[in-house]
């Protein structure tokens, strides 16, 4: 005979908070880290953004644990871009969070529990997700894209989250000597070095980009999403081009430091 | 010993390499390729674009600066880096319009690729 499963049988309290003003918390004041591994923080991105990406990116069955603080732990079981049961670990202990038999309904209660409890956590860490077995007992799933639409993302822009980090534009504009970040409407120069260092780059890019690299769409050599494309640029100086889903970051990096950067950016390499 | 036959020794040289090229900057024409089933012209069109721009990049930056840089390998080179896949462009010189590019799935050091496409650009130059 199984044992009693300990389940939540209705939504979460929501407080006096409505879903849209949690979902404005999240995207301004949650820090997210992603992996332990990643000491920066990132104050920009939304943490549930990347869990949809995380969602949108899992074909075969795996558990996703995202850590909220110190005291609190969601379990995702993912599978075929679906979220398919969620569970609440604290020091209450492991609770399933329970969801009626209709997808939308059940979205509207995964996606709430999680945003409360993002919103009440100063850390949200998400860990590399697990290989799970199939067999594993599920709620009703629902999918990426009921999840997004719900969560008010673009699944497909969550898509290119993880490879398109912030994160690691601001990693990159740490250690450079001088950078010019394109956006839609802007651009914004930068320096840790010299003015020598900025001045070249401001005509490198004024050379290459026309005047234009007022805007992100006239940057000529776009890498995918996921790539750093480095061209020496003068004795043991490298120019570093990445870019973010809406960001295009130029930077002149000293050789040396290139390798260290691009190991951290892609520590799976 | 064809270019195809370099292409196609440097593509079998190297793990899990998806094209081994040998392409024209001014013309933005790979002239010559060896690669995997899957790739499409589109997308060998797309690297002789991003050759052609990021040597620009160098060409540019080289030409800003008042010291005389000598003709170093290092500025007849680039890479792009991604979590799965290196991609390399080498040219033989400034001057150079000829380059030859590199693309591997696995991720690889670019270093050891830059030598092995260095190398490859060198024999075909002889046999042109």
């Amino acid at each position: 005979m199984m044992g009693p499963k300990p389940v939540r049988a209705t939504a979460p309290a929501m407080g006096s908070q409505s879903f849209g003003q949690l979902l404005h918390r999240l995207t301004t004041q949650v820090e997210t880290t992603y992996g332990a591994e990643v000491a920066a923080n990132d104050k920009d991105k939304s943490a549930l953004q990347h869990l949809i990406s995380e969602i949108s990116e899992t074909v075969l069955p795996r558990l996703l644990t995202i850590e909220c603080g110190p005291l609190t732990r969601l379990l995702l079981h993912v599978s075929n871009r679906r979220l398919l049961s969620l569970y609440v670990v604290s020091q209450n202990g492991k609770t399933a969070v329970d969801v009626p038999n209709d997808p939308d309904e059940a979205a509207q209660i995964y996606m709430s529990t999680i945003s409360e409890i993002f919103a009440s956590s100063e850390t949200v860490v998400f860990q590399k997700p697990e290989r799970m077995a199939h067999n594993a007992d599920f709620s009703t799933s629902c999918s990426v894209e009921l999840l997004s639409m719900i969560a008010g993302i673009d699944s497909t822009q969550a898509q290119n989250a993880n490879n398109s980090t912030p994160n690691n534009l601001a990693l990159i504009k740490s250690e450079a000597l001088a950078w010019l970040q394109i956006g839609p409407n802007l651009q914004e120069l930068g320096q840790n070095g010299y003015d020598e260092d900025q001045n070249l780059l401001r005509q490198i890019a004024t050379r290459c980009i026309g005047d234009a690299g007022k805007s992100s769409k006239h940057l000529k050599v776009r890498p995918s999403r996921e790539e750093c494309v480095l061209v020496p640029v003068r004795n043991g100086i490298v120019l570093v081009i990445a870019e973010s889903t809406e960001q295009r970051l130029l930077a002149l990096v000293e050789q040396t430091k290139s390798q260290k950067l691009l190991k951290q950016i892609f520590p799976n390499r | 010993m064809a270019i195809k036959d370099i292409l196609d020794a440097t593509s079998n040289a190297i793990s899990n390499c998806e094209v081994a090229a040998f392409g024209d900057t001014d013309t933005r024409l790979m002239l010559r390729a060896c690669h995997q089933n899957h790739i499409r012209r589109e997308h060998l069109d797309a690297l002789c674009d991003q050759a052609a721009h990021c040597f620009n990049f160098i060409d540019t930056a080289l030409s800003l600066q008042s010291e005389a840089i000598e003709n170093d390998a290092d500025f007849n080179e680039a890479t792009c880096v991604s979590a799965d896949k290196t991609t390399i462009f080498v040219r033989t010189d400034f001057t150079s319009p000829d380059f030859l590019c590199l693309v591997c799935t696995n991720p690889q050091e670019p270093d050891a690729l830059l030598k092995t496409a260095h190398d490859a650009l060198q024999k075909i130059n002889a046999v042109q």
